[in-house]
């Protein structure tokens, strides 16, 4: 089980607990509809995709892509139940 | 956290109220802080007129500095 969220990411079992866990909540329901539903899809989401999704604001996109950096390493390693 | 450099620059225009909401929705360094706007300052929730333009003169402040060094 993946219990080691020493920076406070820990593994995230829905796109929406990864969102409101960044405080990124609001775009959870625009990720879902655009078919982002799973954390391996979010896995694959570039610059570009934000903009289309209408994440328009850098702050945010920045916090996003920081944080998917985080998520991806814990994909490589196994840590996340895909 | 509050030790970053948004937050000094917030402290230095007298606003770092503000500075975690900053950080909160990504904007933890000078160079995303350069590229804020009217959109940026109703998502951190800057809502006083007078604090708003004292942010967007500093932001001015801070892309002159950096056509400066480039030119």
């Amino acid at each position: 089980l993946a219990e080691h969220g020493s920076l406070g990411s820990g593994a995230y079992r829905s796109v929406g607990e990864w969102l409101e866990a960044i405080k990124m909540g609001r775009y959870t329901e625009i990720f879902m509809e655009n078919g982002y539903s799973s954390m391996d899809a979010v896995a694959q989401v570039t610059l570009e995709d934000l903009r289309r999704l209408g994440v328009t604001l850098v702050g945010h996109q920045k916090k996003i892509l920081n944080s998917l950096q985080e998520v991806k390493g814990q994909l490589a390693n196994g840590m996340v139940a895909l | 956290m509050c030790t970053n450099i948004v937050y000094e620059w917030l402290k230095a225009l007298q606003l770092p109220q503000y500075a975690e909401s900053f950080v909160d929705n990504g904007y933890d360094d000078l160079e995303v802080c350069k590229q804020i706007g009217d959109p940026d300052l109703d998502a951190i929730g800057v809502l006083a007129p007078a604090h708003r333009r004292r942010i967007l003169e500093a932001v001015r402040r801070l892309r002159e500095q950096d056509a400066a060094a480039a030119g």
